[in-house]
């Protein structure tokens, strides 16, 4: 073999490893931190042995142990990358077992492509990954059996073990037996018949014992079909190997280059279809919500500019936790007011009700964060996760229902890396003195009681600010529904009932909306007077009516001056219903 | 050399089996979870297993009859021996086990004031099928409805929503404890109450033109023939204040009585009056009563502090399936100043059981709702002071020799319940409960849903989730007439 050929064998995979590294790191980093968020991983016999009740115990309990490692910036790419290599590795052996290619290392870098494009969607786990692996090495267990009738006997107990231990890829082993079987010489349709057989009766024998539909049997631990992708990579590498074995053979130059150049158009083609980098910008802002940045929030919103209410939803909490959520809020895309609070309803998404009680827990509804936050984790893929843990526990600390919060810090004190975050809470839900933090929670809880629907936000919003006026957060919530809804009546009715009392010049927004509503009242000078809006802002809206009137309501004339007033979202935003 | 070995190996051996040296004693009940101190168990119970939850690494805990006793070691938890329980257990019927742990913290140990279990004789029975669901404010994703051998630590899944299209599945309930006769309800398109009986599932879906719902609370005849459902609007809301949580109340409720045998629904006016409302209905032992609970319409939500549900009771003709025509007061909310839920007649016909909170018709979600035992025979109220604690303690059910009953507490959190069994003896007394044992004590730590409509029988389902998953989807449901 040349001496370039032999470097491409180990430069490809390595280079393609680093570049899974350098893509999850900085490109794609967010996916994998939410991957962490949406399970939870404890160090506890009872929860080893909860594996057992499905299929695929062991790549489940390995996949889930090293998903934990995702929490650390870098942990996800490095991980990720690791298992790729792997995966390449353990991938390279059985192509050279099962095949004459001497281009095996090359070839093994397909289902590597194929996991990485998986990877990039948010219920690809790694317990996919680790099955896939496992699958490999126990057909190089069966490669090691030279005896016919052992060999014979092999394939089924691989197969049910192997069901056992890693789930779906097992299923393919009957393919590689015969592949393997078919290099050797060693015919065997009986023995073929027989493992292809039990691999497809082993799911569906097992299904009831494991409750699983007959779907779920056949991909666990995988929860989307897409994932079956991986192991049918391999096969589609098998096929290619076989078929392209005379080219190989001929022209084996054309291989070293053909095949690597279509792997990486097979790579980028996938990545473009499958890597959600919108998607990605949105967690981005998720998770820098979830680890308390609410200043590289508002960075990161300035620079993407998404126009999606997820996205929105992240940059409001910030701006109202900054202070100024009225002096920038049309800064901002806003869909109406559907991105100031996402419901809790069977119509939207598990990933938007996971979210869905961070603004709660900003503006002090600990009930509502509570109910939020407990459907977040019954609704996410595994019904166990640590960030709604993590916030369960929090509400019930700052609620000081001590019982409650203990049994959230329990669970987390069996975590690797919320462990910490657990003890320290614990001293804080224990303590005769509470926190600087925990009592500026506590002020802003109801004193009183009162009942409403889990989504009537403005009755919850009205109950929060009655019960403490200087809940600017709540306030400016409320007001930012109103004039995002354009009921300026309503806007007008709560900023004098609760906006007044509020020391601080009248915020940018609000002095627009008050601006109209008093035109459209006919307000005297006197009572518009009495709001102290700013001089230059009445001109301002001066200059814009006239405009108005000059060019007939023309919206691109309007634009470039106004386009981030009230006065022209006002006139021109249209409200769809979400 | 040789010696040298030996003396070591000895030295190790003596070393393993003598007792921890310089043991405190302390005055203090151990601080073992679940609480099993000084608790009364059925002679049919599986182990005991607790831990400790503090820095404790090693215990020794000695279980002393008056004729032998076991030893279980654990580190921060004890594992009793399954074999030795049972024989320990039946050879102290009618006796008390004394308990002795002692345990070892930041390298010292403690030896703890003993406590005990008195053993009964009378048996529970054997078998306790709940749903598994989370404290979710009335929706749901994962549900399964479990079935758990007392005896044991065997469990067995009877009902998975996995396989049923993720529907919603609700309160399996038994007729007279009996394996054989059981029901409960599954939502959904192709959903309809499951009933369990004569050794078939039928599918029956429950509502007719003339009912506000489908069938919700309900409980058998003591035949079988029939069952009294309630029917039900139910609105859940949020409460706003700190530890209180949902509140969820019926904006309208009825009584119906299904025939099994026909399908026939029949009611009365004033079971099916707008004005009031009627729910948690169930027939007496003999099955010639029907004890419901009944509040008066009140603007909801506002007045819901007003809600205040009593106990009535009407006659019940099982030869013909007529319901009585008028109905008296038991309890009188207003008198009582409480709304009470959940009725379970006793098998013996003696007592009444019920939960009672300050308003209301949902009381899990209450930290003051507790049992009560009414007398039937003398109308004596218990309000079973050593049964009840802290957060709220709710559904409940009988065992078949009205000795034990199970019940729902959320005592531990106020937030994940958990099956108690409570003992009342033959004087009608109550004993402390305590927690349904698991192998694994620290399962309860661990585990994010709650123990819910708990229900004691005598055996074994005769159907499990396979079953369910083919009446879901290949057969069609029944109707009403």
């Amino acid at each position: 073999m040349a001496e370039y050929e032999k470097k491409i064998d180990w430069i490809l995979p390595v280079g393609l490893v680093g570049a899974s590294f350098l893509f999850f790191q900085f490109f794609y980093p967010y996916h994998l931190f939410f991957k962490e968020q949406i399970q939870l991983f404890l160090f506890s016999s009872d929860y080893f042995l909860s594996y057992f009740n499905k299929p695929a115990w062991l790549a489940g309990y390995t996949g889930d142990f090293l998903t934990q490692f995702f929490y650390l910036r870098g942990g996800g790419a490095t991980v990720l990358s690791l298992i790729f290599l792997l995966e390449w590795l353990i991938g390279s052996i059985v192509i050279k077992r099962i095949s004459s290619t001497s281009k095996a290392p090359v070839w093994a870098l397909l289902p590597v492509i194929a996991d990485w494009i998986l990877h990039c969607e948010i219920v690809h786990s790694v317990s996919v990954s680790i099955g896939f692996v496992a699958a490999l090495l126990l057909f190089l267990i069966y490669t090691l059996i030279s005896n016919r009738w052992l060999s014979l006997a092999s394939g089924p107990i691989l197969i049910f073990i192997g069901y056992w231990l890693a789930g779906m890829s097992i299923l393919i082993l009957p393919l590689l037996i015969v592949a393997r079987d078919t290099k050797l010489g060693r015919f065997s349709l009986f023995k073929w018949i027989v493992a292809g057989a039990v691999a497809v009766a082993i799911p569906l024998a097992f299904r009831h014992y494991y409750l699983l539909t007959t779907l779920q049997a056949y991909i666990y631990p995988a929860i989307q079909v897409q994932s079956l992708l991986l192991p049918g990579a391999f096969i589609f590498t098998l096929a290619g190997v076989f078929f392209l074995k005379r080219f190989e053979l001929n022209r084996p130059k054309l291989i070293i280059i053909a095949v690597p150049l279509v792997f990486i158009g097979l790579l980028i083609g996938g990545l473009s279809v499958n890597a959600n980098f919108r998607l990605e910008k949105i967690l981005s802002l998720d998770s820098e919500t979830y680890f308390g940045n609410s200043d590289r929030v508002i960075e990161l919103s300035q620079k993407y500019n998404l126009k999606d209410r997820r996205a929105t939803y992240f940059t409001n909490m910030a701006l109202a936790e900054n202070g100024v959520l009225p002096e920038h809020l049309l800064e901002y895309y806003q869909p109406s007011f559907y991105g100031l609070i996402l419901p809790v309803m069977p119509e939207e998404s598990w990933q938007s009700i996971f979210v869905s009680n961070e603004v709660f827990f900003l503006m002090g509804d600990m009930n509502l964060a509570q109910h939020s936050a407990m459907l977040g984790n019954t609704f996410s893929p595994y019904q166990r996760s640590s960030r709604m843990i993590k916030r369960l526990a929090e509400i019930n600390l700052i609620n000081g229902d001590t019982a409650a919060s203990d049994i959230y810090l329990r669970i987390l004190n069996k975590t690797l890396f919320h462990k910490k975050w657990a003890e320290s809470r614990q001293i804080m839900n224990h303590a005769a003195v509470p926190t600087k933090w925990l009592s500026e929670k506590r002020e802003q809880i109801p004193n009183t009681d009162t009942l409403r629907k889990s989504n009537d936000h403005v009755a919850s919003l009205q109950f929060l600010i009655e019960q403490n006026p200087q809940n600017r957060i709540a306030l400016d919530y409320l007001l930012c529904h109103f004039l995002l809804d354009k009921d300026l009546k309503a806007f007008k009715k709560a900023y004098d009932q609760y906006a007044r009392q509020i020391d601080r010049p009248v915020p940018l927004v609000y002095s627009e909306t008050l601006l109209i509503q008093l035109f459209a009242s006919q307000a005297s000078g006197d009572e518009a007077a009495a709001y102290s809006i700013n001089p230059q802002k009445m001109k301002d809206f001066i200059a814009y009516t006239k405009m108005y009137e000059q060019t007939k309501g023309d919206m691109n004339a309007l634009k470039e001056r106004f386009g981030q007033s009230y006065w022209f979202y006002y006139h021109f935003a249209t409200i769809q219903k979400q | 050399m040789r010696n040298t070995i030996l003396s070591i190996i000895a030295g190790l051996v003596l070393m393993a089996c003598s007792g921890p040296a310089d043991v405190r004693i302390s005055h203090e009940l151990p601080p073992i979870y679940p609480d099993y101190t000084d608790v009364t168990i059925p002679v049919n119970v599986a182990p005991l297993n607790f831990m400790m939850r503090d820095s404790t690494d090693k215990m020794i805990v000695l279980i002393e009859g008056s004729n032998s006793s076991v030893t279980a070691r654990g580190n921060g938890k004890i594992s009793i021996p399954v074999k030795k329980w049972k024989s320990l257990i039946a050879s102290e019927q009618g006796q008390s086990l004394s308990i002795r742990v002692t345990a070892r913290k930041n390298g010292k140990w403690i030896q703890y004031a003993p406590f005990n279990w008195h053993v009964k004789i009378d048996s529970i029975s054997p078998y306790l099928s709940y749903r598994l669901i989370e404290p979710g404010y009335e929706v749901w994703n994962k549900l399964q409805i479990v079935e758990r051998n007392i005896e044991s630590f065997d469990e067995r899944v009877i009902a998975d929503n996995n396989l049923t299209d993720g529907s919603c599945m609700n309160c399996h309930i038994y007729g007279n404890q009996n394996a054989s006769l059981s029901m409960f309800h599954l939502r959904g398109k192709n959903g309809g109450t499951i009933l369990n009986k004569d050794g078939k599932l039928r599918k029956i879906n429950t509502k007719d033109n003339d009912m506000i719902s489908n069938a919700v609370y309900g409980n058998f005849h003591p035949t079988g023939r029939y069952a009294v459902f309630s029917t039900n609007i139910i609105i859940p809301e949020l409460h706003a204040y700190k530890s209180e949580r949902l509140e969820v109340y019926d904006t309208a409720s009825d009584l119906i009585v299904l025939n099994f045998d026909t399908n026939e629904t029949s009611t009365r006016p004033f079971l099916s009056d707008s004005t009031a409302f009627e729910s948690f209905p169930v027939f007496s032992a003999d099955g010639n009563l029907i004890y419901y609970c009944v509040a008066p319409a009140v603007p909801l939500p506002d007045s819901i502090k007003s809600l205040k549900y009593s106990i009535c009771r009407t006659s019940f003709d099982a030869a013909t399936g007529i319901i009585g025509l008028q109905a008296d007061t038991l309890w009188d909310a207003k008198k009582m100043n409480g709304s009470v839920c959940h009725l379970k007649t006793s098998p013996d016909g003696k007592f009444l059981l019920y939960t009672v909170a300050d308003y209301g018709t949902f009381p899990i979600w209450h930290r003051e709702a507790d049992l009560q035992m009414m007398n039937l025979e003398t109308g004596k109220i218990d309000s079973l002071k050593v049964v009840n604690g802290p957060n709220s303690d709710s559904y409940h059910s009988w065992s078949a020799n009205s000795r034990w009953f199970v019940f729902a507490s959320k005592r531990d959190d106020g937030i994940y319940g958990k099956p108690y069994f409570c003992y009342i003896d033959s004087t009608g007394k109550a004993h402390k409960p305590f927690v349904l044992p698991q192998r694994d004590p620290s399962v309860y730590d661990n585990l994010l849903k709650s123990f819910n409509i708990p229900e004691l029988s005598d055996g074994p389902t005769p159907f499990d989730a396979r079953d369910i998953e083919r009446v879901f989807w290949d057969q069609e449901a029944e109707l009403v007439k």
